[in-house]
């Protein structure tokens, strides 16, 4: 078990952290790029996250999971790179769309990837529409699932804030979203 | 009948209800409730596919890779790097571009050595960005100039290549932000985004789409200029001190 390794004894504190490393980076990159929207701005999240990770070993309590605290100290990391930004972040791509990294290996109709196109391209614009800390809720309710208690702790808020701001969201979403409601009926 | 509000139905989608028995008591009995919980979770359900770059199971220990020769360096020496983004400090871009180099472990000072003087640390300064300039450029070179039908491997060399100088690139790039040198922040970042590029791209069809765009930006031509004007001002204090 992670947290129960005799990892933190000095000698052996670079090899214990290697393996954590490379047990955690995908989750922290996957995290960052859907909170920074940005492939560079994620690995520049992921390698700030495990330089304090490593500088913060003696404060993390080995009863904890590491998952859990390499995780708060990614979003808080995320969370202070789109702050410095001050600009939106950018919209990941669509994995349906004929154009999207995951697009599908069958090719579909002409009609389908208008219809994907178009989907993809009303997602990512309701996304790159909110704020940074509306961003930040929603990712972390919606993909993190995380709870709003964390999330309000992470934003430095209190939790009806932090609620608030996961309805703003979803609600700002929902009405980016509502032309394709019209067109689907 | 009091209908479930737009709050009440995301609580409900995300599990954080109060009373979840309450709200599904009211949905199986209200049919325009279930109908707004259906399109909530539909509409939700559509940010389930947006795509995340591919990172396969060899990424973990790339990070490691980047990582490591950050971690070597003795704790008291390491702490001046988060003491370059305080305020006080960003105005001496000088010191803070300096730990960037010795963070990335290639000029570390030797125990109970003299104390370096401004001008000799502006040129160590120099000599590491330049010789990190030089390497990228003939990383660009070699990748530009492969043949795509050439040895086995040669490509995952060149990634791993890559991905060595991102590291580095990244902190001169953050430093020199910092610090407030726009001009060499921006010219690093142009260059991160092309070696992030050589690093994950592992398909021909993306290499050889990518080999077409750095000639056609005159990328390695960028990087020989930056090059060439870090080495001018690595030589202008000797040129100086001849005059004098």
């Amino acid at each position: 078990m992670e947290s129960s390794a005799p990892a933190w004894a000095a000698e052996q504190r670079q090899e214990a952290f290697r393996e954590l490393v490379e047990r955690h980076s995908r989750m922290v990159f996957r995290m960052a790029y859907r909170m920074t929207g940005n492939e560079q701005d994620a690995e520049d999240v992921v390698q700030e996250t495990f330089l304090k990770a490593y500088r913060g070993m003696d404060r993390f309590d080995s009863r904890a999971s590491f998952s859990t605290w390499v995780f708060r100290i990614a979003s808080n990391c995320a969370i202070d790179l789109l702050r410095k930004r001050k600009r939106r972040p950018e919209a990941p791509a669509f994995a349906d769309g004929p154009d999207g990294p995951g697009a599908s290996s069958a090719d579909p109709s002409p009609q389908d990837a208008a219809q994907g196109s178009e989907i993809g391209r009303r997602v990512n614009g309701a996304l790159a529409a909110l704020t940074p800390q509306e961003r930040t809720a929603f990712v972390l309710r919606h993909f993190e699932g995380q709870p709003i208690e964390e999330i309000a702790r992470l934003l430095g808020v209190r939790a009806n804030a932090a609620k608030q701001t996961v309805f703003r969201a979803v609600r700002k979403l929902r009405l980016e979203l509502a032309p394709l409601r019209e067109e689907s009926r | 009948m009091n209908h479930l509000t737009e709050e009440d139905l995301v609580l409900y989608h995300y599990g954080e209800t109060p009373e979840p028995a309450v709200v599904e008591d009211h949905l199986a009995r209200c049919e325009r409730c279930r109908a707004e919980r259906d399109g909530l979770a539909k509409e939700l359900g559509l940010f389930d596919r947006l795509a995340v770059p591919e990172r396969d199971e060899t990424y973990g220990g790339q990070v490691w890779r980047r990582l490591r020769p950050l971690l070597s360096e003795p704790e008291a020496a390491r702490r001046p790097f988060f003491a370059a983004f305080q305020p006080w400090l960003l105005a001496t871009s000088l010191a803070a571009l300096l730990f960037a180099a010795f963070l990335a472990g290639r000029f570390w000072p030797r125990a109970g050595g003299a104390a370096l003087g401004p001008a000799a640390r502006e040129r160590i300064l120099l000599v590491a960005v330049g010789d990190h300039l030089d390497r990228s450029q003939m990383i660009l070179l070699e990748f530009v100039n492969a043949d795509p039908s050439g040895f086995p491997g040669g490509d995952a060399r060149e990634r791993q290549a890559a991905e060595e100088l991102v590291g580095a690139n990244r902190l001169y790039r953050q430093t020199a932000t910092h610090a407030g040198d726009s001009a060499m922040a921006s010219a690093l970042d142009d260059l991160e985004r092309v070696l992030l590029e050589i690093a994950h791209s592992p398909s021909p069809e993306a290499r050889q789409a990518l080999r077409r765009r750095i000639e056609s930006e005159g990328t390695i031509f960028k990087v020989r200029v930056i090059t060439s004007r870090v080495r001018e001002r690595e030589k202008a204090p000797a040129r100086a001190a001849a005059r004098s």
